[in-house]
């Protein structure tokens, strides 16, 4: 009974029994909160769980509902969902593969750099790779890659997103960290510590993540020169007819150039710290609609054309000039400029709503609007997201009852070998839940727990560890288990949408080359934090 | 539990002239949209308009037992409620994104800063998701680990939802209605507001917002519940057929 009643058993206990809940394929979001709960009576039975430590549940998930940072989220969803919807995505990856299909492998490197692009704004690992696997995968094996080689780039490059900034992962997991870190440093006395926000998670996974890209792109490349019949380039003849044409150069010109524009003021005004990531979301989820309705009818694109013209000069404006309404005394030249960032406003309004009604008139295969179902989209995932971190509220709720920090903290510490030991076992954990857990799960429980023991670790001796560098290690990590064989999250997904005629066998030999770049990048990243603390310490 | 009724009157004493003024406001924006654009009245009914795979399939209804053919109508009216609640909510999407833009122009071109805008959005953002809550169950949104249950036959599928519904989404609906309760009420007897002085006094109609995530979950549970059980007895039906006929 003494083992029973002990912190040790009723944790691991706990943990077991909602994972193997978890197996059976109920909702993950309810069978935490179901799970937890029924553990949490069964506990309080045997008198072993206090249960006035579950009213604090309301007031968790109230903190949930009125958490600013994460308000980025939805934001971010309706951006990726309306640039996939509207078939903006499926244009750029055709337009890539057009402009460098030519050369040796260049199918290849343009689902990396689409991967990189959009998958960032999207960040569900199984939408991303679905999404991927569909519109290139045929693409790609009608060209004549090597089935493995293709599946290998499909599941690698819809994985990348999640580590590269803007992704959604990205927001959750700095959104946790932050908590973490500010408990660590409770912990150890110092009240007023530095906070750690979500846009240096961005700038911190960002050369990394192009590194990543970079090895991806380099390992295609030396495929496509060692071994060419995997994959070839797309006949000059059949590539070329149209390439003389002028109006085809311009389509591939704007295609690529109006998402690549989209995706870098975002970003880049999220890093250079002009916007919070929720007022770059809500700009790039306008600027994703303006495109859509742009793309409807680009002969009578002038509205919005004007609408972005509108903004730009706005933007212009409000740099030159000292546009604010509420003080004493404006100067003249202030009220015109005024006046026509006014008039700007309204051309702004015109473009938005005409896009918007543009957008509503695109008509799906069953003849029903699109925006209606974009918005319906974006609702299902934001739920989905939400309504997990409110059953791993629960669940932590019901561990911290059960003493379950303690518990963690005293195995932790009671390990021998140090900061290394504690931060491999940790990694290595996280890698194998990877299996059996999606990212959200293992970002709402596992870094709670483990967040604020390590961060009060050092690192070195009399070098704290950075709670950015963690957050990248831990983004890596997890992504690489969703790529390993035999169990990896992403290989399921593609082997849902891949045709019958690839043999599970061909996805799992085309993905370790992939699998070992990543682990490459672990070790780097070990030897060489800079890379990640580097540009955040730049930055801010 | 100590309930201020007096200070829970004077809550409620506003509650009709907001619930007014929106209705108002609601009603005229969308007469003047129907004016201006009168494709509008599609985008308005659409919500509404539920598909008929949602209502009854008349053709899976068994003669053998009366109360099975209560199930599937039980659960698709539950359904169509949170049908109609989810697609109503789904506009929050873009009225969200819409106005965090006018507060991101306002504030980086005329440096003109609203605390009660900006918190309006986060009123959004937490009814998105705890009045879709409902709705993605009934559209299976809600991620599932599929590992063992992609291979499942739709039998042990049945199984595992209706243990699932009855031990798990229920009583986590019930136990966080309870619990929620006298928070919410807590707060509605003080009417309370923003923590800041130019906030949104409306702190209390949020809280109240995850009462009705608990039904509305609740609802959809029983749904799937009970969608579970006609399957799972209509396996036992023709079985008890085939018996009859040899």
């Amino acid at each position: 009974m003494e083992f029973f009643a002990s912190g040790e058993f009723l944790c691991t206990a706990l943990f077991l029994t909602v994972v193997v809940l978890l197996m059976f394929g109920f909702p993950v979001a309810f069978t935490l909160m179901g799970g937890s709960l029924v553990f949490a009576f069964v506990a309080s039975a045997f008198g072993l769980f206090d249960i006035t430590f579950l009213s604090a549940l309301p007031q968790r998930i109230f903190s949930i509902m009125r958490n600013e940072v994460l308000v980025a989220v939805p934001l971010f969803i309706f951006m990726g969902v309306t640039l996939e919807r509207s078939k903006i995505a499926e244009e750029l990856l055709d337009n890539m593969g057009r402009l460098f299909g030519q050369v040796r492998g260049g199918l290849g490197y343009s689902v990396f750099v689409v991967g990189a692009l959009l998958a960032a704004s999207t960040g569900i690992v199984g939408a991303t790779v679905v999404t991927m696997g569909l519109l290139s995968l045929p693409t790609m094996l009608r060209r004549g890659y090597s089935p493995s080689l293709a599946c290998g780039s499909i599941c690698a490059s819809g994985t990348l997103g999640q580590v590269i900034p803007p992704s959604i992962v990205l927001v959750l997991l700095g959104d946790q960290l932050s908590a973490a870190f500010q408990q660590a440093q409770f912990a150890k006395g110092n009240f007023a510590p530095d906070a750690v926000a979500v846009h240096d998670l961005f700038a911190g996974a960002l050369i990394p993540g192009m590194v990543l890209v970079g090895l991806y792109i380099l390992y295609q490349a030396v495929v496509a020169f060692v071994r060419p019949a995997t994959s070839p380039a797309i006949p000059k003849n059949e590539a070329g007819q149209s390439n003389g044409e002028p109006a085809l150069v311009r389509t591939l010109i704007v295609t690529l150039f109006a998402p690549f524009t989209l995706i870098v003021a975002v970003l880049g005004s999220i890093l250079a710290g002009l916007a919070s990531p929720t007022e770059s979301a809500a700009m790039g989820g306008i600027g994703a609609l303006m495109m859509a309705g742009y793309r409807v009818d680009p002969k009578r694109g002038q509205p919005v054309v004007i609408g972005a013209l509108c903004l730009v000069t706005m933007l212009l404006l409000t740099s030159l000039f000292d546009l604010r309404l509420q003080r004493d005394s404006i100067a003249l030249v202030e009220w015109a400029a005024i006046f026509v960032a006014l008039v700007s406003a309204f051309g702004l309004v015109y473009g938005i709503t005409t896009a918007i009604f543009r957008v509503y008139s695109i008509r799906d295969d069953r003849g029903e609007s699109i925006l209606p179902q974009i918005m319906r989209q974006t609702l299902l995932v934001t739920t989905m997201v939400f309504v997990i971190l409110i059953g791993a509220s629960m669940f932590s709720l019901v561990f911290r009852g059960l003493n379950g920090d303690a518990v963690v903290e005293n195995i932790l510490h009671g390990l021998p070998g140090g900061t290394l030991t504690v931060l491999l076992l940790i990694m290595v954990i996280m890698f194998l839940l990877g299996f059996i857990l999606d990212f959200l799960e293992i970002i709402f429980i596992v870094v709670p727990i483990v967040g604020p023991i390590l961060l009060q670790m050092e690192i070195a001796p009399g070098v704290p560890m950075n709670p950015v560098w963690l957050g990248v290690m831990i983004a890596v990590n997890l992504q690489t288990s969703f790529l390993t064989p035999p169990f990896g999250f992403s290989l399921f997904y593609l082997r849902g949408v891949a045709p019958p005629s690839i043999r599970t066998v061909d996805i799992y030999k085309g993905v370790i080359p992939f699998v070992g770049i990543q682990l490459t990048m672990l070790v780097v990243l070990w030897f060489f934090p800079a890379l990640a603390t580097w540009l955040p310490k730049v930055l801010y | 539990m100590n309930i201020d009724f007096i200070g829970l009157w004077h809550a409620l004493e506003q509650l009709p002239l907001f619930i007014a003024i929106t209705v108002f406001a609601l009603v005229v924006l969308t007469v003047a949209a129907l004016v201006v654009f009168p494709a509008f009245l599609a985008l308005i009914s659409e919500p509404f308009q539920i598909r008929k795979s949602l209502l009854c399939e008349f053709s899976q209804l068994s003669q053998h037992s009366g109360w099975r053919n209560g199930l599937p109508v039980v659960a698709n009216c539950l359904t169509a409620v949170n049908t109609v609640i989810g697609r109503l909510t789904a506009w929050l999407v873009i009225y969200m994104t819409l106005m965090q833009f006018v507060v991101v122009i306002m504030r980086y071109v005329f440096s003109y800063g609203s605390i009660q805008m900006q918190e309006s959005i986060w009123y959004l953002h937490g009814l998105l998701f705890m009045l879709g809550a409902g709705y993605t169950l009934a559209k299976e949104g809600h991620v599932r680990l599929d590992v063992f249950y992609r291979a499942a036959t739709e039998r042990t599928r049945a199984w595992i939802n209706l243990i699932g519904a009855v031990v798990c989404l229920v009583p986590f609906c019930i136990v966080n209605f309870d619990l929620a309760w006298s928070f919410v009420l807590n707060s509605w007897a003080v009417r309370e507001g923003s923590t800041e002085a130019a906030g949104l006094p409306y702190i209390y109609l949020f809280k109240t917002v995850i009462l009705i995530f608990s039904v509305l979950v609740a609802m959809e549970g029983v749904a799937l519940g009970a969608r579970s059980l006609f399957v799972l007895t209509a396996e036992r039906d023709s079985s008890n057929v085939t018996a009859d006929k040899s």
